[in-house]
């Protein structure tokens, strides 16, 4: 697995529980942080048209506004409401994380609805791009922001990381031990895909039956 | 050698993804200019020129070649951009250049020679003469086909031409002759033949209605679709129609192209080269299917048997998958 | 207005009738086209099959006695050949055309081929969008060009001035096609497919109307092509097209009265008729279909833009 990935889990308690404040302050440092380390991530993001994107995690009570574009750019809390942005992006933290460190592509969490994008489509698209060009670890990020304890804090939560995995997998081995009606499932398969095949042929004779009708309806007029 | 060696071109949307495809197992990667030179001419994507030198270089040292996409078609009294794309492309280093427009085409043959010149599917040459036109005016030395033909078709033109052809593999299913699908503009007064882009973002618009999603192209309505029903592109060929008092998928599904299933049939057609669609796509997809077809096709090599495509359904447009216009009954 | 002076110093322009794009019986073709031999005010006609070589044989036989009756009619007989050639078979009837001493309008680059450089018109299905484009298809022994439709006024000015050493030909009046596809959507509406498709595209013989979910109409599905669901009409900007250099006209059969339009379209080049005017009497001929004119001035192609001139 991943070692150097963020816990999701960890950081979504940790995000519920600090103050707006602090947090404000935290993605402050973040940026400046990231800044030092990805320039021409953010000469990229100076080259787009200036615009809000508010960033919607559907599992955390806050919501997040980055400003990009023609100025510096710079991510806050969004206050509750009446906060109109050019575009917003919806989903899970996880995946939002994933989309960030490009380790996920963001079109196919599109397809399969996983984020919702409302808004100026346009914004959200040059910000995916640019994003894109730039290999970011946020967990780096992070801990580099954190000086000398940096390297402790990273053992905690590679250690984290290796637990909530062994979970996952346990769980998953759990469940598929439970259901596991695979042999079941082929016989189903092919006999759903049999009488696929037999509706397609219907209709399709049903369908010349039906222009047969409509070319007499013609003629007799 | 080459001949049963199948080339596997791959896309860069950005110097990160090239890397990703590079890394991945590339033979060759196609990428563009940061402008409307290429049909993909989408915000944050694409290559300025440091960037396309850097690319270039980088992928030599990784023995990996690069194909430089100019296929837009130029506009009227603006074609000194296009022009300036491929003396940079010729500069930069690049291993060929991928053009459709005819005067673009004599402007390459006549300036840079030396440089390899393929006809992209934007030129939309699906037959034997129209091949024949483009190698004897522009000694083009790659046809790209386009997606509408059959392995049939495929293996029909490589005899007649003895040409050499980069076929799609993983993408988009394109229903309409590409380069001549004027839907787009229709809808939105911008031309993907000039500006690069199909359905372009500035255009599209997701509406949140009370548990259905409505996408519309401009002031075009292009699809309804409950929260759970998979997406597809906002194109207008991708969009429900009523005609016939029927609504449906008119022109094409919500579905990708996956060809792994078929690389068999299209090396024993002769195919020189797959194309992997996506410089729009993240390098997260471009690791990935990039991976999954160079493990196919080194199985394929050694003569061992390709695992299914399972793998890469989640990436396919629309979350399904075809093979396209390649089997008959498509069409 | 300055009617007169109008008169003496604008070239007048040719009118064409653009191929029938949709799929008539071989006798309601026939007699259009006598009708059109016998009464319409145009100057050109373009015969032959463009969307679907399945519809081919249809006509065939009426080829020869049609033609000859245009010719005497006074009209130039020009035969467009497909717009997408992906087989054999349609390779050959491309090469046979080509052959056999017509004058072809080219709508596939596999026409060029076949043509070897005898004279020859650039349909609008083969892209020509520069200055190069056209110079080169010139020097290749283009005689004539049929500017693609979406092309904007600021283009057809560059392609048609500057010493164009080739007629110029641009849509004017029809529905605009918009693409060409291997699939034939026509029967997809039926549930049916290319190979069985019971000649589905005989039923509707102006287009299958088809809507957004929204229940807008928006396009028209003919065959393989789909196309415009409005006719585009320019008619109040002829008198531009005339001064950018456009030398010929095209009509694009519709379903309606298609030698009255020819002479709507007629008395406005020759200025007997105000463009105003002639837009009322050309919509007491099409009926309901809406009028559109966006590309030309740059914006969606399904707009109407009035004209501000």
């Amino acid at each position: 697995m991943d070692e150097s990935r963020l816990p999701v889990p960890l950081a979504r308690v940790a995000l519920r529980v600090i103050p707006e404040s602090v947090l404000n302050r935290l993605t402050y440092l973040l940026i400046r942080r990231m800044q030092k380390i990805h320039p021409g991530l953010f000469q990229n993001l100076a080259r787009l048209d200036a615009a809000t994107v508010c960033i919607e995690p559907s599992d955390l009570p806050y919501r997040f506004v980055l400003k990009f574009g023609q100025g510096p750019t710079s991510l806050r809390t969004a206050p509750r409401a009446g906060y109109s942005c050019d575009a917003a992006v919806k989903g899970k933290l996880e995946s939002l994380l994933n989309l960030l460190e490009g380790r996920i592509d963001s079109d196919m969490m599109f397809f399969s609805r996983e984020i919702i994008i409302t808004g100026d489509t346009a914004v959200v698209v040059a910000l995916r791009n640019t994003l894109d060009r730039e290999e970011i670890r946020l967990l780096d990020d992070i801990s580099a922001m954190c000086g000398p304890v940096s390297n402790p804090a990273r053992k905690v939560i590679v250690r984290v990381n290796k637990f909530m995995d062994h979970i996952k997998t346990s769980m998953k081995n759990a469940h598929e031990r439970r259901y596991s009606r695979d042999a079941d499932e082929t016989a189903a398969k092919l006999e759903c895909a049999r009488l696929q095949e037999e509706i397609k042929a219907l209709k399709f004779r049903l369908a010349k039956f039906e222009v047969r009708g409509k070319r007499m309806d013609a003629s007799a007029l | 050698m080459r001949s049963s060696y199948l080339e596997l071109v791959c896309p860069a949307g950005t110097p990160a993804a090239l890397h990703a495809a590079v890394a991945a197992g590339a033979d060759t990667v196609y990428c563009g200019f940061r402008d409307c030179t290429n049909a993909r001419n989408y915000p944050g994507l694409n290559f300025d020129m440091d960037e396309m030198i850097a690319g270039v270089t980088y992928a030599h040292e990784h023995g990996c070649k690069v194909l430089v996409t100019i296929n837009t078609f130029p506009r009227a009294g603006q074609e000194k951009s296009w022009h300036q794309a491929v003396d940079n492309a010729a500069i930069a280093g690049a291993d060929a250049i991928i053009l459709a427009d005819i005067g673009l085409l004599d402007y390459a043959t006549r300036s840079h020679p030396g440089l390899r010149r393929h006809l992209s599917v934007q030129a939309s040459a699906a037959n034997a003469l129209s091949i024949l036109f483009y190698r004897e005016h522009f000694d083009i030395k790659r046809v790209v086909l386009p997606r509408v033909l059959s392995i049939e078709d495929v293996a029909s033109l490589i005899q007649q031409t003895e040409m050499e052809t980069e076929v799609f593999a993983f993408g988009s299913v394109g229903p309409m002759s590409e380069g001549r699908c004027f839907l787009s503009s229709y809808m939105t007064g911008l031309s993907p033949t000039h500006e690069g882009v199909c359905a372009p973002a500035s255009h599209v618009v997701y509406q949140d209605d009370n548990h259905c999603i409505k996408s519309c192209l401009g002031s075009v309505t292009l699809n309804k679709f409950s929260k759970d029903e998979p997406a597809a592109y906002p194109t207008p060929c991708k969009g429900r129609y009523e005609a016939n008092g029927r609504t449906s998928y008119l022109f094409e599904e919500p579905i990708g192209l996956n060809a792994v299933d078929i690389l068999p049939q299209l090396k024993a057609a002769g195919v020189t080269a797959l194309k992997i669609e996506g410089r729009q796509r993240s390098r997260a997809y471009v690791s990935k299917v990039v991976g999954t077809f160079r493990k196919a096709l080194d199985d394929l090599a050694a003569g061992t048997q390709t695992h299914g495509s399972g793998d890469l359904k989640t990436m396919a447009e629309g979350g399904r998958e075809t093979s396209g216009a390649y089997k008959k009954g498509w069409r | 207005m300055t009617e007169n002076q109008n008169t003496q110093n604008s070239p007048a322009g040719k009118i064409t009738l653009g191929p029938l794009f949709f799929h008539w019986t071989a006798e309601k073709r026939r007699d259009f086209y006598f009708r059109i031999a016998d009464e319409a005010a145009i100057d050109s006609v373009y015969l032959g099959e463009v969307v679907c070589s399945k519809r081919e044989i249809f006509f065939k036989e009426f080829l020869p006695v049609v033609s000859e009756r245009l010719q005497k009619a006074g009209k130039e007989v020009i035969v467009s050949t497909l717009a997408l050639v992906t087989s054999k078979r349609e390779m050959s009837t491309v090469s046979a055309y080509a052959d056999a001493g017509f004058m072809v309008e080219a709508n596939d680059v596999a026409s060029l081929q076949a043509l070897h450089g005898r004279p020859h018109v650039i349909g609008p299905f083969i892209n020509v969008f520069n200055e190069s484009t056209r110079d080169y298809l010139v020097k290749n022994n283009a005689t004539r060009i049929v500017l693609p439709v979406e092309m904007a006024a600021e283009s057809v000015d560059r392609l048609a001035g500057g010493g164009a050493a080739t007629e110029i030909e641009v849509m004017v009046f029809g529905r605009q096609p918009l693409s060409v596809a291997m699939r034939c959507y026509h029967a997809r509406a039926h549930e049916l497919n290319k190979d069985s498709c019971q000649f589905v595209c005989g039923l509707d013989q102006d287009g299958l109307q088809t809507n957004t979910v929204d229940q807008q109409p928006i396009l028209a599905v003919n065959g393989t092509q789909t196309m415009s669901h409005g006719y585009v009409v320019l008619l109040q900007e002829l008198a531009k097209l005339q001064n950018m250099g456009v030398s010929h006209f095209r009509l694009s059969p519709q379903d309606v009265d298609m030698a009255r339009v020819s002479h709507v379209y007629r008395n406005v080049l020759d200025r007997k008729c105000d463009p105003a005017e002639a837009l009322e009497t050309l919509k007491a001929v099409t009926d309901t279909v809406p009028f559109i004119n966006g590309f030309w001035h740059g914006s969606e192609g399904f707009a109407w833009v009035e004209n501000r001139a």
